[in-house]
């Protein structure tokens, strides 16, 4: 039955990339993106409006006991945006400009994220407005703990279940898991992913993302008729992601010509010795590329390194480096987004008139919460896998997820970015749709 | 502000940006800063001295180096907004691709305070000031935690107005939801 609730239909956007920023109106940036969809998917208007609000927020104040016996209030807040395709999935971020709008702007990308890569979880997020680099590890101990019975009326590994996101780490996980099990008198390692894997951990976790890209990237040469041998990448950003892409691209058989991180880039036309590299950065004291020399290589900038002419560009470092000033310049045929947010809009406009095909963040990078995924299986069945196990996993899950975006995209003859932001939402409709309005 | 402007500041400060910087300054405000830093890493980690802190920062305590970075970009960001009138406000971040990866993503234990300076303007007098400001950072810091291998303390990037209103490079990141710094010095 379709219902009438007023629900404003936007202009359709010309491009889909998601500009993050909370001083651009993030909330209104995922609200015009989902109106342009739901349009392109002619999606059911109440359906629509069910998707436009977030399913629950709750805004809770947390005091703190502090080292010096004053008492803060801490402001706090966990919003679910959907839970039509299972339990709510997202993370929790401490930081002193945490608000409502940014969160619940997060909670609905995680919706998107986790329905792109079609695992069984709907969207939340969390966070604490704070700044934790200057409270102790106590004072962070005893606002954690706070803050999770505050929210635990709706968090649960049924309901919700949270993870590290921006200044909160697998310690915090580890925190919120000891409260819910001293408050619930049940040990709960099923309510929260990310923690150290003594508590329940999964293996495989540290390289999940930097994997996941180098799966997208394979399956993408496939789909363009290239092997892994013939093609030359460049990965900006030598970090987590970076690295392990890096890494596995060159055992699949890639040339990797050029990589980079904060010190600057490296580029050797005939391809770059990666093992001899990693074990540069493993001894770097700062785990950097700063330093490193081999016959023939050459220092580039980051600037050069995006335009340096490869087959695949892997930005996997800070978001807007693909602007619409180097846009053209760059001379890749195919990108895959490692990080967030890296291409700007504009940017984006450019690259697909030129005919680069870019993998978007929401595919590429959902290795890391795909792994999230299969440590709460792991938790809830208490029985923990082999490292092989959750990568062949992860492989099954990437290559899959690709297909389908790339399958819809070329059904829906739209990029690919758009392609994986109308798959996400058609799932997540088709739940709501299947499920119908209680009561 | 001007360079001029800068140039006459730092100079009544007794830093000669042309040298650049004169050592035995930026030394001296380096150690300022590392001890204090210290001090503020101390309280914050429930050590009671400074020394034990040391011992925890030769040992790899993340936590422990993860206050002490942070100490360093307050009294650092400290140090360059009061020596450069040009400067408006400082970021420290610690960024990688995604926040989930630096949760865990390994963390070099001597890893590089990372340091977002808005400036009206990018001045080479700013640029020497970092420059100088790292190098003795650098001194006093491998003597500290038995690094000699250490080649930079501080990655500075510098970002314009225009930067910021236009959101390219470094200046994105501070309207940024994904990789945010935290603001640790404002005029």
């Amino acid at each position: 039955m379709e219902r009438q609730i007023g629900v404003k239909t936007a202009e359709v956007q010309p491009t889909f990339v998601v500009q993050d920023s909370a001083e651009h109106d993030l909330w209104g940036t995922v609200l015009s993106q989902l109106d342009d969809v739901a349009e392109r998917l002619q999606l059911d208007s109440g359906i629509h409006a069910m998707l436009r609000q977030p399913e629950r927020e709750l805004t809770v104040s947390v005091p703190v006991v502090m080292d010096d016996g004053r008492i803060d209030v801490y402001t706090g807040y966990r919003i679910q945006h959907s839970s039509a395709r299972g339990p709510c999935k997202g993370g929790i971020r401490y930081h002193p400009d945490v608000n409502l709008s940014e969160v619940r702007a997060l909670a609905a990308l995680m919706t998107w994220k986790c329905a792109v890569v079609n695992i069984p979880y709907g969207g939340a997020k969390g966070g604490v407005q704070c700044n934790p680099s200057d409270m102790s590890q106590d004072e962070l101990c005893r606002m954690t703990r706070r803050f999770t019975a505050m929210i635990m009326p709706i968090i649960g590994p049924r309901r919700d279940i949270p993870a590290p996101d921006v200044n909160t780490n697998p310690q915090t996980m580890a925190w919120i898991t000891d409260t819910v099990s001293m408050l619930e008198r049940k040990t709960v390692i099923d309510i929260v992913t990310g923690k150290p894997i003594p508590l329940g951990g999964s293996k495989g976790r540290t390289e999940a993302t930097g994997r996941g890209v180098a799966m997208t990237t394979r399956e993408l040469l496939k789909r363009q008729g290239q092997a892994p041998a013939d093609t030359t990448v460049a990965v900006q950003g030598y970090g987590n992601v970076g690295s392990h892409a890096a890494t596995i691209l060159d055992q699949m058989g890639c040339k990797i010509l050029a990589v980079s991180d904060v010190t600057g880039g490296l580029y050797r036309s005939d391809g770059l010795d990666i093992s001899s590299i990693n074990r540069h950065v493993t001894e770097h004291p700062k785990g950097l590329l700063e330093g490193y020399d081999a016959p023939g290589v050459e220092r580039i900038d980051n600037e050069e390194l995006l335009t340096s002419d490869v087959d695949v560009l892997i930005p996997a470092a800070l978001e807007h480096q693909i602007r619409v000033d180097n846009a053209p310049e760059i001379r890749a045929k195919m990108i895959v987004e490692g990080a967030n947010g890296p291409t700007t809009r504009e940017a984006d406009d450019i690259l697909t008139s030129r005919g680069v095909v870019v993998v978007p963040d929401i595919l590429a990078n959902a290795g890391g919460v795909v792994v999230s995924y299969f440590e709460w299986v792991q938790d809830l069945q208490c029985y923990f896998w082999d490292e092989d196990e959750v990568n062949s996993n992860l492989e099954r899950i990437m290559v899959r997820s690709f297909n389908e975006v790339w399958d819809f995209s070329e059904e829906k003859d739209v990029p690919l970015r758009l392609g994986a932001y109308m798959l996400a939402v058609d799932r997540v409709a088709g739940a709501v749709q299947s499920r119908g309005v209680f009561p | 502000m001007s360079e001029v402007a800068t140039a006459r500041r730092t100079e009544e400060m007794g830093i000669d940006t042309t040298a650049p910087f004169r050592s035995p300054d930026a030394t001296s405000t380096a150690e300022l800063a590392l001890e204090e830093a210290l001090t503020f890493c101390a309280r914050k980690a429930g050590l009671e001295e400074a020394q034990a802190v040391v011992e925890r920062l030769r040992q790899g305590d993340s936590t422990v180096h993860h206050y002490c970075r942070y100490g360093l970009a307050k009294k650092m960001a400290e140090s360059i907004g009061s020596l450069d009138d040009n400067v408006k406000a400082v970021y420290t971040l610690d960024y990688d691709a995604t926040p989930e990866d630096r949760c865990f993503g390994s963390e070099a234990h001597t890893s590089p305070t990372h340091l977002i300076v808005w400036a009206a303007r990018k001045t080479d007098a700013l640029t020497a000031l970092v420059k100088a400001l790292d190098r003795a950072l650098v001194e006093a810091y491998a003597d500290l935690i038995d690094a000699p291998q250490l080649t930079h303390m501080l990655d500075v990037q510098v970002v314009d107005d225009a930067d910021v209103e236009e959101r390219t490079g470094y200046g994105a990141l501070l309207s940024s939801i994904h990789n945010r710094p935290i603001q640790v010095w404002e005029r």
